[in-house]
């Protein structure tokens, strides 16, 4: 499997991936590119044993969460840990708008914990409970209890912000 | 439509570009080829022009194109050395391209003191002579000022050097040694 490849087929779930890790900016420039590094060196590995879809995404997943174990580590964590909601009012530009209500999303994804935004990104990406406890490392049972959870924990987080 | 597929559509519709890092290190690669080429078409010029001084009647003349030409294998014979010392280009994995890079960035700042200190003995040696043919041929003191001139702002260039690489060179070893922390990370 080609890295060129990689990255134009299963580029956009890659980075919607890092998107929900890491606010828009530098950070998450960086986190893309640790990413990308991260795939590259772990291609030769690849046997097929997997999807690729899945092989990549387990990937993004460890590395995201290096990044976040990191993150909670900096002393200035609890300021960075608050989540970044851009502005709510609506925007006049339809393009704006939409990537205005995206970055909301994704905003309120990255308020999740760890482990159950690991599973509402993968289910989102349209992964079998199956695929997901293969890529997070845990049952299908749990995958189920965790996604679960997070749906509620996303939506109690987006009616707040709509209250 | 449920708040489910709402998510899922909102979630569908993110995108964003990724780097392509490898792309990166090849277009460097490409241009360290490159630059390999142009200095060995740069010094065959160089040797070249040289030829026409040994057919001038003057000694001193003669003199400036062994100049030339020791000049120029100097610089050869150094490239040479130093570019032998950054091995063939492997590009295959993250870390066989972060070696190139850093073995790339270190093959500059050799290049550049061996430009600083070649030059530096082809400028005393050429301007002595220069200077010396200019007062056999009784040449305007405008004209010897100008040439010194020129082989002044060489010598401030090219001695100067190894000092402005060096600070280009900081920069780009800060991304290396970034990009050689994630990959060491990953490791653990």
């Amino acid at each position: 499997m080609d890295l060129e490849e990689c990255l134009r087929v299963h580029g956009p779930a890659l980075w919607r991936v890092i998107a929900s890790y890491a606010p828009a900016g530098a950070e998450r420039d960086d986190l893309a590119q640790e990413v990308t590094l991260a795939v590259w060196r772990a291609l030769p590995r690849f046997r097929g044993e997997s999807s690729p879809r899945t092989f990549l995404l387990r990937i993004a997943h460890n590395r995201c969460l290096s990044h976040a174990w990191q993150r909670a580590r900096r002393p200035s964590g609890c300021d960075a840990d608050l989540p970044h909601l851009p502005d709510p009012r609506p925007a006049l530009d339809e393009q704006l708008a939409k990537q205005q209500r995206t970055e909301r999303f994704l905003a309120h994804v990255r308020t999740l914990p760890l482990g159950q935004r690991q599973v509402l990104t993968l289910a989102l990406e349209g992964l079998s409970h199956a695929e997901i406890a293969e890529v997070v490392g845990i049952t299908p049972q749990n995958v189920a209890v965790r996604l679960g959870r997070a749906r509620d924990a996303l939506r109690r987080s987006m009616q707040q912000e709509a209250a | 439509m449920t708040s489910w597929e709402t998510w899922q559509s909102t979630w569908a519709g993110a995108e964003g570009p990724l780097p392509d890092v490898r792309s990166r290190v090849e277009r460097e690669a490409r241009h360290h080829r490159r630059s390999r080429v142009s200095v060995v078409l740069l010094l065959l010029v160089a040797s070249l022009g040289a030829i026409p001084a040994f057919e001038a009647p003057e000694a001193v003349v003669h003199l400036i194109g062994w100049v030339i030409l020791a000049f120029c294998a100097g610089i050869g014979i150094g490239f040479a050395v130093i570019q032998r010392r950054v091995g063939p280009l492997k590009l295959a994995t993250p870390r066989e391209a972060l070696a190139f890079l850093e073995q790339r960035l270190g093959a500059e700042l050799r290049v550049a003191h061996l430009t600083r200190w070649v030059y530096l003995a082809m400028i005393l040696l050429g301007g002595v002579l220069t200077q010396l043919l200019y007062v056999e041929h009784g040449s305007p003191l405008s004209v010897r000022l100008m040439t010194l001139g020129c082989f002044v702002f060489g010598l401030a260039l090219t001695f100067t050097a190894p000092v402005w690489f060096g600070r280009i060179a900081r920069r780009r070893q800060t991304e290396i040694d970034r990009w050689r922390g994630w990959l060491e990370e990953q490791n653990l």
